[in-house]
């Protein structure tokens, strides 16, 4: 049998490594969102404007 | 290391305790960042802004601190372990952005605290010193997300829990 080829000892698929999950993605999504909004905002002055 | 049932229950409450209290205290900050928002009198903006530097500095980052230091002890002395799974992850990345942006913010707050103090700021410098609502407000969202994150705990190991998942199998298999 030729080493290339998928033997006996090969792992099945259920042993594969797992995906990163639709949810993590889409928290890394939202905070980097907000932190990039909060930045902007941070940095045009507008979170630390006066009231009046 | 996994801890026994006492400890782990006992590390469990204080975890809870300084969380929630995390919550809480943030709260009762934004009430008092509104009303730097909302109050044109002198003296309750005075008020307001040592109230705040005096909740930050007794309550919110000793609680902050209590916070990740227990949450740590959980998640390293438990199965869940730190980088095992995505909810553990992500709620570590969470506490430390939250905690460090509070450290951030510290002498900012100190500062209006200390004009706010001072008998010779004028009432339009007091006026204009303005709030830190969008912080305040964004890090009780962070806070409210590591609640729900830690209550539901969805499914997703990481390759690195994946593969210890693999090897403790392999050694209970070899044991038995």
């Amino acid at each position: 049998m030729s080493r290339d080829l998928p033997g006996p000892m090969e792992p099945p698929q259920a042993d594969q490594p797992p995906k990163t999950p639709t949810w993590v993605w889409i928290l890394i999504g939202v905070v980097v969102l907000g932190g990039a909004v909060l930045l902007t905002m941070h940095l045009m002055g507008g979170g630390m404007m006066g009231h009046h | 290391m996994q801890m026994g049932s006492g400890a782990r229950k006992l590390a469990l409450t204080a975890h809870i305790i300084a969380s929630l209290g995390w919550i809480g205290a943030v709260a009762a900050f934004i009430a008092l960042d509104v009303t730097t928002v909302t109050s044109d009198t002198s003296t309750t903006l005075r008020a307001a802004y040592i109230g705040m530097d005096l909740m930050t500095r007794w309550a919110i980052v000793p609680l902050a601190f209590a916070s990740f230091a227990s949450g740590l002890l959980m998640s390293l002395g438990t199965k869940w372990g730190l980088f095992r799974h995505w909810w553990v992850v992500i709620t570590l990345l969470l506490t430390a952005i939250a905690t460090i942006v509070l450290l951030v913010q510290v002498p900012v707050i100190d500062h209006r605290a200390d004009m706010a103090a001072d008998p010779t700021t004028s009432d339009l410098e007091l006026a204009s010193m303005g709030n830190l609502l969008p912080h305040s407000v964004g890090g009780t969202i962070v806070l409210l997300v590591i609640t729900v994150l830690n209550v539901y705990k969805p499914r997703g190991l990481t390759r690195y829990g994946w593969r210890k998942q693999q090897q403790d199998a392999a050694q209970s298999s070899d044991a038995s």
